[in-house]
């Protein structure tokens, strides 16, 4: 310690009238748009979570004396071509296709992060190596890759996390090798090795944290193209099998009698048009928050 | 007298988000003169020229009078205004590269003083006014594209295009700042030999005392002083005025004295006179009365009480007496010594010798500056002396004992990682983690393994508070983020991290380049007690005047090369 | 780098970065669809189940004796290292010869390439409609900043972005061609009936494309260029045409360049949906019948034209962007 205070003018220390709030969810809701995703997505994950318990009916219950019923105050959405109640697989559906998503991208952001933060640390020949895999990866629409995964591992819930994994997580890892890159400049972390922090410690204190928050926001950007994805695959009959209710597989089956019973269509429509919106609403927000300037 | 041709009256703007930037401006611009406009970041400088051209976003509300050459500017239709830009009045910017499109040649950028105004260049026009500024093969230069081009030239082309329609008027926004010092003088004086009155905005006092008429020195939104160079700079007569003059670096004079408080915020009305509450010589009624501009100067205590002999702002002044170098506790130990160190970068097949030689060696208690123009090399010198890099030849000895050597990639020396040597630097919000507390920055070195004692979280909050204190900031939050804080602020709380360290070496790049001048004065005190108190310290920059006032011995660098 | 030390260069001269890159970037594409094809070729080693018993099958052997797997075993050079029977497979796909489809017995590459002519069809008319699309809303958005039009069209690209093809298609079928009788699910893939899935294949692209348009103009409407251009005198327009539009068209071109390939996803899907005789209607029958070949080739193509796309994105920027021709970053 200096044993001779350093005699300065006072410093005015004033605090913005009115700072931004500190944490990330009250300067969210402060978003407009944010706030109508939030609400959507709150709305979806209640249905996910409680939809099977509000269903009226067993949703894979036949009745073939109600085959392809028009809505009606009994079946609100009307019923399939097996008799099931439409609005009970609705419910039913939702956390098959929102619970998919959710894990496909949580594995992918458990890799990504793994992957690129060992490649940017690393460097030479384990990160051209990486890198390089990276590169043809991403040189091959991922859409394409999973449908020709799936398309040869057979239809089914695990191939088509397995599909959506491989092909998806490539991105993750260039984004967090590149910000772990540049984060071994930055000044605060030059400073932290100089004082004598180990690299393990600078890892966990200074690089993860923004590395995760980094790719949260892409997890949030890419939640929507995800279960478009999910349904999509599903609706080509690549994914969830039936009798099983998801969105994409209801899809595909009320696209059968669409001249018959145009009403089954809207059902699952709907619900994944607003999870997409939700959750492309949200990203943007994130997005906004997190990086402003960006987009403005 | 003559007409002028540019003339403010009263004019006010006030931004959409509420921002009060220009409250109540007047003045005029005579032909041929140049009438700088200084003052600090957020002063509302940038702002009062840009509203000359009409280039302020369609929501900002303009009150007052503006007079371009016969035109009222306040009012006019955006057509009206169009009409005027290029031909009666031109724009020279901050950094020639973003002035210039990119995407297409220099030629073109001239060319567009035409183009705008539905005309055709005259025939090799273009690239005899380049060659008239003094750009060599300018007809083949023009071809090329302005990432091709070094700064001092492109700003130089960028007044050609400027001048393109013998304008009135040129406004010049901050046009040597992103310039070298020498590049800076010829391009003034090429902004000069167009004949056009000058606007020159600018916060270098001294590119100002060179090549202005006149200066109106700007606060809060305001003119306080109005007057020619010669005068307003070496007699300054309002308080503000004076303030930031003694904050100046001055080759002759001593250490700088910092200004106390900040300045108000623009978006909340002000009372009275807006630096009255950092002001020594204030009086009741300069907190309720708004000043007028008497005499060119906006201060009537001053005018009042006549011209004081000496200047006091209370004892503090007495206290802030530069140190004399012989206070220094200095010692013959050599905290750090290069020999012959030189650094190359691969860059793709051609390599890149970022610095070509280098020997020094800095004492215990010795301030040591290097200066150079940018590109020159002395950040990398730096970044070797810390250890931060290795040297491609050459070696840096710590402490007596060899640290790092050309050909060995690792570091030979433990001690360069103990916290031995710590770094300040140019960037203060982005040398703390975003994310962390302050009190968790300034401690962490404190948690460095080979630290004998295990500090608990309240113990490290009480050492945080200490060295806050030791830097000046008191009544600080100490859960604060950087972003919640000022620039100058940041850059304190990076002074303690390095501190806290207890390091034999500091190494700063650019200490104060981000900071204003009467902040940056407090930190160039911060340094010098901290050298005072033992630590060698090696700084980088580009100032030379900071780097006489603030260091016992300053080093050129050149190309690589380190003169001594 | 300062002036003086550049020599003169002649015009051949100074168009010698340019072939630089280019060739630089050919070499790239070249070796990442090295890259591919060992990914594609591993996905029949990766398919469950023997492929010799799979191929048997395939070609109607119910009960494929051991002596018979064997000898195919050996006629297919399955028991070789895997390396080996890389490099065969590499050898034949170089020459042309993607092996023969399962179910028809015929080779792949004559397969899809009977039915390339209608998916470049579809996808082209979609590329062109997602283009003009984006360039006139982000255009509009961008000139009407925070005005009406910007807002209406915020809020359609944000609909449209949240509109996979697959639902965009669904769609247009329950209302358009089911409810009006416009257009027709069972097509031949005449040029006539393209326009209904091209557009629902082009719809949330080319939103995403608006609003990156849109962003990316404005960034550059912010620009120190386009404030100096703007007190050069010049009007509004030209300064949106002539300074946003080239410097916006940078990051717009790399999107489009990552949009292409889920554009090539994206026609498989609606052609299923609009029973579209292309590739990828064809692709899925032969998931169904486990026609693996079929896929790889399909993966193949869709990989080769996602390449390709990209190079002509790259070059494109190369031509914009005279900062790329010397090796610089935009």
């Amino acid at each position: 310690m200096t044993s001779e205070p350093i005699t300065q003018p006072p410093i005015n220390v004033t605090r913005r009238l009115n700072p931004p709030p500190r944490s990330l969810s009250a300067r969210l809701v402060r978003h407009p748009e944010a706030r109508f995703g939030l609400v959507c997505a709150l709305l979806l994950v209640g249905l996910a979570l409680f939809g099977p318990l509000l269903a009226p009916y067993d949703p894979n219950q036949p009745d073939f004396r109600a085959k392809l019923e028009a809505p009606s105050t009994e079946h609100w959405l009307g019923t399939d071509q097996s008799g099931r109640d439409q609005f009970s697989r609705v419910l039913d559906g939702g956390q098959r296709t929102l619970g998919t998503a959710l894990l496909v991208l949580s594995c992918i952001f458990g890799i990504g992060l793994v992957i690129g933060t060992i490649a940017g640390m690393s460097g030479g020949i384990v990160d051209i190596v990486l890198m390089r895999l990276v590169d043809i990866l991403m040189a091959l629409p991922s859409i394409v890759l999973a449908i020709a995964i799936v398309g040869v591992l057979g239809p089914g819930f695990e191939n088509l996390v397995l599909a959506l994994v491989i092909s998806w997580w490539a991105y993750y890892a260039r984004m967090a090798r590149s910000y772990v890159l540049n984060a071994r400049q930055r000044p605060d972390i030059i400073a932290a090795r100089l004082a004598g922090i180990g690299w393990g410690r600078i890892m966990v204190g200074h690089v993860l944290p923004g590395v995760a928050s980094q790719l949260l926001i892409i997890v949030t950007l890419d939640l929507g193209s995800m279960i478009a994805a999910i349904a999509g695959l599903s609706f080509l009959g690549l994914g969830v099998q039936p009798p099983a209710a998801e969105w994409g597989a209801m899809l595909s089956e009320s696209r059968l009698y669409v001249t018959l019973a145009p009403w089954l269509l809207l059902g699952p429509l709907v619900p994944i048009f607003g999870a997409v919106l939700a959750a492309n609403l949200l990203g943007n927000a994130l997005r906004d928050t997190l990086d402003p300037g960006v987009n403005r | 007298m003559m007409q002028p041709v540019l003339q403010y009256d009263q004019v006010h703007v006030q931004y959409a988000n509420g921002t009060h930037a220009v409250r109540g401006v007047s003045f005029s611009l005579y032909p041929g003169e140049c009438l700088a406009l200084v003052g600090e970041s957020g002063c509302g400088k940038t702002t009062m020229a840009r509203v000359a051209l009409g280039l302020l976003p369609p929501s900002a509300q303009i009150e007052g009078s503006i007079r371009l050459g016969d035109t009222e500017i306040v009012g006019a239709s955006a057509e009206t205004i169009r009409r005027l830009r290029g031909l009666v009045a031109g724009l020279v910017a901050q950094n020639p590269f973003e002035a210039c499109n990119p995407l297409d040649p220099v030629a073109d950028h001239v060319a567009e003083a035409w183009h705008a105004h539905d005309q055709t260049p005259p025939r090799g026009l273009i690239g005899t006014a380049l060659g008239q500024l003094g750009i060599a093969g300018a007809l083949h230069q023009m071809r090329r594209y302005p990432h091709q081009w070094s700064g001092g030239m492109l700003q130089r082309a960028t007044i050609a295009a400027a001048a393109a329609h013998q304008p009135l008027v040129m406004i010049a926004d901050e046009p040597t700042s992103a310039l070298d010092a020498d590049r800076a003088d010829a391009t003034l004086a090429a902004l000069r030999e167009t004949g056009a009155a000058v606007l020159l905005v600018s916060h270098d006092i001294g590119v100002v005392a060179r090549h202005a008429d006149r200066v109106a020195v700007c606060y809060a939104g305001r003119i306080v002083e109005i007057g020619p160079c010669a005068e307003v700079l070496t007699q300054p007569r309002h308080p503000y005025t004076r303030g930031l003059l003694a904050a100046t670096p001055h080759a002759s004079a001593g250490l700088p004295i910092p200004l106390a408080g900040t300045p108000p915020k623009l978006n909340e009305p002000i009372a009275g006179c807006a630096f009255a509450p950092r002001c020594a010589f204030a009086v009741p009624t300069c907190r309720t009365d708004d000043p007028p501009l008497v005499d060119g100067v906006a201060c009537p205590v001053l005018n009042a009480a006549g011209e004081p002999k000496a200047l006091h702002r209370g004892d503090e002044i007495l206290e802030m007496q530069p140190f004399p170098p012989f206070w220094r506790k200095r010692a013959a130990a050599v905290v750090v010594e290069a020999r012959k160190v030189a650094k190359r970068y691969d860059r793709g097949a051609r390599a890149v010798a970022a610095v070509q030689t280098a020997s020094l060696a800095v004492q215990h208690g010795e301030i040591v500056g290097i200066s150079g123009p940018s590109g020159c090399g002395k950040s990398t010198l730096l970044r070797l002396l810390a250890t931060i890099e290795i040297p491609s030849a050459g070696e840096v000895w710590l402490d007596g004992a060899l640290a790092s050597r050309g050909g060995t990639p690792h570091l030979l020396n433990p001690l360069a990682r103990t916290g031995f040597v710590m770094p300040i630097f140019q960037d203060p919000l982005g040398s703390l983690d975003a994310r962390w507390p302050i009190w968790q920055s300034i401690t962490e070195p404190l948690t460095a393994p080979h630290r004998a004692r295990r500090l608990s979280i309240p113990q490290r909050r009480v050492i945080a508070r200490e060295w806050l204190e030791s830097v000046g900031l008191d009544h600080i939050d100490l859960d604060a983020r950087p972003h919640e804080l000022s620039v100058g602020q940041c850059q304190r709380v990076a002074i303690a991290r390095a501190l806290t360290a207890e390091p034999r070496l500091i190494i700063a790049d650019e200490p104060t380049s981000a900071l204003d001048a009467s902040v940056a004065a407090a930190i160039l005190h911060l340094l010098a007690t901290t050298a005072h108190n033992g630590t060698a310290m090696v700084v980088v920059s580009h100032d030379r005047p900071l780097l006489t006032v603030l260091c016992d011995r300053v080093l050129t660098m050149d190309d690589g090369v380190l003169l001594s | 780098m300062s002036i003086s030390t550049l020599p003169t260069r002649s015009p051949l001269m100074s168009a010698l970065p340019l072939v630089r890159a280019l060739v630089g970037r050919l070499l790239q594409a070249l070796l990442t669809l090295l890259g591919i094809s060992v990914i594609i070729w591993a996905l029949l080693p990766l398919a469950p189940g023997d492929p010799a018993q799979r191929l048997l099958q395939a070609r109607g052997v119910q009960d494929p004796t051991p002596l018979q797997v064997a000898a195919l075993r050996t006629e297919l050079a399955l028991d070789r290292p895997l390396p080996v029977q890389y490099a065969e497979w590499l050898g034949r796909a170089v020459r042309g010869d993607l092996s023969l489809s399962y179910q028809t017995g015929r080779p792949v590459l004559e397969e899809l390439g009977k039915r390339l002519p209608a998916t470049l069809l579809l996808a082209g008319t979609a590329l062109v409609l997602s283009l003009l699309i984006a360039l006139i809303g982000g255009l509009l958005g961008a000139a009407y900043h925070e005005r009406w039009p910007d807002q209406l069209i915020r809020l359609l690209s944000q609909v449209g972005v949240s509109l996979p093809a697959f639902l965009a298609g669904l769609l247009a079928l329950r209302y358009i061609v089911v409810e009006f009788n416009i257009g027709r699910v069972l097509s031949g893939g005449q040029w006539q009936y393209v326009l209904l899935p091209a557009l629902c294949l082009a719809i949330s692209r080319a939103a995403d494309w608006a609003q990156l348009l849109r962003a990316s103009l404005l960034e550059a409407l912010g620009a120190n260029y386009t404030l100096v251009a703007s007190a050069r005198g010049a009007t509004k327009l030209r300064v949106l045409w002539r300074y946003a539009l080239p410097n916006a068209a940078l990051p717009f071109l790399t999107a489009i360049g990552v949009g292409i390939g889920g554009l090539i996803g994206g026609s498989a899907i609606i052609e299923a949906i609009f029973t579209w005789p292309g590739i990828g209607s064809y692709v899925f029958a032969a998931i169904a019948a486990r026609d693996f070949p079929v896929v790889q080739g399909f993966v193949l193509l869709a990989g080769l034209s996602y390449i390709t796309a990209s190079l002509c994105v790259d070059l494109v920027a190369l031509l914009v962007d005279p900062r790329l021709r010397d090796g610089g970053h935009a």
